[in-house]
């Protein structure tokens, strides 16, 4: 019986966010209606494929107490530019076309990922800056190249073979089992591997990594690239739901991911988190989206309770990182 | 005789229990340059910072100007008329020479607006009377040199009617023709009956510049006499005249002939002067050399943690004019810094998260895995090896142990991957002296199986107790070698000075 009492406190400490999904969970089954019914899990489990993986991705950069605001550019111009590969480069081979536009939105995201990174490592820039520059790049491009080169706001026709990613119909499983394995990835990278360990060195003492023989610039350049390809593959997968390649898509999105990733326990200061935390922060937003849009309430009261949240959960983390460090006194003194 | 303007009576100060200060009794009179002399470590900074407000005194009253003066921050030192010009100048070098003047109290008019006119008028009296390069008060700081912004820190104390002013080596960052200015400035300081307490490392100046110098050893004043009577040789020898005693741990060891690590007419820009060093197996070869000699600048520019102008190090037969910490780490080296805190750990972080730091790159296999049941068995190792005290390895973080502890972390990480050299700069810094003993003791174990070790230190004592050989650096350059044999504090001091 204590062993459970201490598994379930360590629990609560490493991840203090899954108390709140339980009570959401509670809240949506007993106050809200048609909040249990296959329809609405199916729908919870898309919207959090919607977010989890360019979440997953943003953990990276926020581990290193950096930011990506470009993440959701890399959404819209991947979603624009897959989206003419696609449908009018390869018109008559959707097959061949459905393989292009993949590599191609994963080279854009590649392309800001470099850029990003390449800034903060070599010119030093802080990475808010950087990532302000690319992402309003970013954006003017994909609503140039869609409404002015284009002539569309939304670039339709896009292979069946593509539009299964999303999930449509019977394959609602499809973009669940990829944005499984890119959180599965993500992990696998942050807990098992040399980067991984590098990332969180990196993030809690760069000046220690550095002597300790850590290659810190190759190390920040990663995070960057990696946030940046995992929104690549996010923009495939809301690309291929919204069945269009869209030049504003994701454009609401930047505050949901960052809430995602805080509210889930990634500290702002870096150094400590991780996509566990970051899959219960989205889990978190979604459930509280879908049961306040089920009752109807307004857009404003879901960001309301939102910015809420983000202060009780930084407050949280500020709280249970002191009560760490009281209890491992304690247990000194002894 | 004129009266005494600060008395200091029985000062005494202890930090954790450490004794720094013992009954200091100190005058200084009016109009006169008081000259502090002493190693590193003897108090001087801390007696200094009592008489600043930085720190409350444990015992002992001070009077300024006959009243008793009880400083309750550095405002009220400043508010009492005593300025401090710090080692490293506190001017901010994007603002005018006037607003740093009047940095903590601008001229205001209406509506708490800052009257630049009069700023300007009376900075510029100041830098006229005291003969400052300067055209104008409006000119950037960050466009003038060191000597300037010297005398406008110099000023800043002289705005707020200062009474007292405490140099702490001043010249360090000066070029010869600007230290005279500097010292004419002094002079002209005495004049107008300002009281100087000047700080320094270089003997010459000390003498030439005071009226009285003081020297200060171990926390105890050992005598205040005026300074014609002092020379260069009775300084050093009151300075550094003490007996040994801390015990060194005897371990039978030999020096090989081989050469592990050499660093090859190595130069970083004004601090280290083409250093040239060679390391063999199994020595303990110590560097000493006064705060500022340039002994971490020049073994941080070998390890690559900072660039080095022109030079190379050659490890293990290899050699690399630009190393950079990871070539060092893959040759078998290890760098422990003089900094754990900022340096030397990650603070928050677990003790087994630390010491898994370096020796993850040997523990990684395919698409970079890292062995975790190994890393489990090594770290677990090293922790019963050092003797590292933790209630729970794997969640406490190092913040939380104590200041030996964390330093066997920081050694413990490095000794996971085999090293045969190792850098160590200032290795005893603020532990105890029992946690000193065991370091010591590692140390000379890790030389009795080989290992070339190269000490950094500041304090003597504990080079001449651990060291088979010890360079001493001064103003970035070697200026001698001595063998065991031939310790002695004498040589050491005279050397570095």
């Amino acid at each position: 019986m204590k062993k459970t009492g201490v598994a379930v406190k360590k629990v609560i400490l490493d991840y203090p966010i899954a108390l709140f999904v339980l009570l959401a969970v509670l809240f949506g089954v007993l106050f809200v209606p048609h909040f249990v019914s296959v329809y609405n899990m199916k729908n919870i489990c898309l919207q959090l494929c919607d977010l989890l993986v360019i979440a997953c991705g943003y953990t990276f950069v926020e581990l290193n107490a950096g930011t990506d605001l470009s993440c959701t550019s890399i959404l819209a111009v991947g979603s624009v530019v897959g989206a003419y590969v696609m449908v009018f480069l390869f018109p008559e081979a959707p097959l061949l076309g459905t393989v292009a536009g993949i590599v191609t939105i994963l080279f854009v995201g590649a392309i800001f990922g470099a850029i990003n990174g390449l800034a903060v490592v070599r010119l030093k820039m802080p990475s808010f800056i950087a990532s302000m520059a690319t992402m309003l790049i970013g954006a003017a491009f994909a609503t140039w190249f869609a409404s002015f080169a284009l002539g569309k706001t939304s670039i339709g026709g896009l292979p069946q073979s593509f539009i299964v990613l999303g999930g449509s119909g019977n394959y609602f499983f499809v973009p669940i089992i990829i944005a499984l394995c890119m959180w599965g990835l993500a992990d696998f990278l942050l807990k098992r591997t040399k980067f991984g360990r590098d990332v969180y060195s990196v993030g809690t003492n760069p000046k220690a990594a550095h002597i300790s023989g850590i290659k810190v610039k190759k190390t920040v350049f990663w995070m960057f690239m990696l946030c940046a390809l995992f929104a690549a593959v996010e923009s495939i997968l809301l690309t291929a739901r919204n069945q269009a390649g869209m030049s504003n898509l994701g454009s609401t999105m930047f505050l949901n991911i960052v809430s995602a990733v805080v509210i889930g326990g990634t500290s702002v200061s870096g150094g400590f988190g991780g996509v566990r935390q970051t899959f219960l922060g989205s889990l978190f937003i979604v459930l509280i989206n879908n049961a306040m849009n089920l009752i109807g309430v307004e857009w404003y009261t879901i960001m309301l309770v939102q910015g809420l949240l983000i202060l009780l959960a930084t407050i949280l983390d500020y709280m249970v990182k002191n009560s760490r460090y009281r209890v491992k006194k304690a247990v000194k003194e002894e | 005789m004129k009266d005494a303007v600060l008395q200091l009576n029985g000062i005494c100060k202890g930090f954790f229990g450490v004794q720094v200060l013992y009954d200091i009794s100190l005058d200084l009179f009016e109009g006169e340059v008081l000259g502090l002399v002493g190693e590193n470590g003897a108090g001087k900074s801390t007696l200094m910072n009592i008489v600043g407000g930085v720190l409350p005194s444990d015992a002992g009253t001070m009077k300024l100007g006959g009243r008793e003066y009880k400083p309750q921050s550095p405002q009220t030192a400043t508010q009492a008329g005593i300025s401090f010009i710090h080692q490293e100048l506190s001017l901010f070098t994007n603002m005018s020479v006037a607003e740093n003047i009047y940095i903590d109290g601008y001229p205001t008019g209406l509506f708490g607006r800052v009257d630049k006119k009069k700023m300007y008028q009376e900075a510029g009296k100041y830098l006229e009377k005291y003969h400052v390069d300067v055209k104008n008060p409006g000119v950037q700081v960050g466009e003038l040199p060191m000597g300037s912004r010297q005398m406008i820190e110099i000023i800043k104390a002289l705005v707020k009617e200062t009474k007292i002013l405490i140099f702490d080596e001043p010249t360090t960052s000066l070029s010869n023709r600007e230290k005279e200015i500097l010292f004419e400035t002094i002079g002209e300081l005495k004049k107008n009956g300002i009281s100087i307490i000047y700080i320094s490392h270089i003997l010459e100046d000390v003498l030439k510049l005071s009226d009285r110098i003081s020297v200060l050893r171990d926390g105890h004043i050992i005598e205040t006499k005026k300074a014609q009577e002092w020379s260069r040789e009775s300084l050093i020898r009151d300075m550094v005249g003490r007996s040994l005693k801390q015990v060194y741990p005897t371990i039978e060891k030999t020096t090989g002939s081989k050469v592990l690590y050499s660093i090859n007419h190595v130069s970083c820009a004004g601090l280290v002067k083409d250093v040239s060093i060679e390391l063999h197996e199994g020595e303990i070869l110590g560097v000493f050399g006064l705060m500022g000699a340039g002994r971490s600048e020049l073994v941080r520019a070998a390890f690559g943690v900072d660039p080095m102008e022109s030079g190379s190090v050659t490890i293990g037969g290899k050699e690399y004019a630009r190393p950079t910490p990871s070539d060092c780490i893959q040759e078998g080296m290890a760098f422990i810094t003089e900094n754990r805190r900022e340096e030397g750990l990650m603070m928050p972080k677990s003790v087994n998260d630390n010491i898994a730091m370096v020796m993850e790159r040997n523990l990684t296999g395919k698409f970079g895995v890292i062995d975790s049941r190994k890393e489990q068995e090594l770290t677990g190792n090293v922790i019963a090896a050092m003797g590292i005290k933790t209630a729970d390895p794997k969640s406490q973080p190092v913040n939380s142990l104590s200041g030996g502890n964390q330093q066997k972390v920081v050694i413990g990480k490095w000794v996971a991957t085999n090293p045969k050299i190792f850098i160590v700069d200032e290795p005893t810094r603020g532990i105890d002296v029992g946690a000193k003993y065991e370091i010591y003791k590692l140390l000379l174990k890790l030389a009795a199986e080989g290992a070339a070790i190269l000490f950094i230190s500041s304090e003597m004592e504990e080079l001449m107790g651990m060291c088979d050989r010890i360079l001493v650096m001064k103003d970035g350059s070697l200026a001698g070698s001595i063998e065991k044999a031939e310790f002695s504090q004498e040589t050491l001091g005279r050397m570095a000075l």
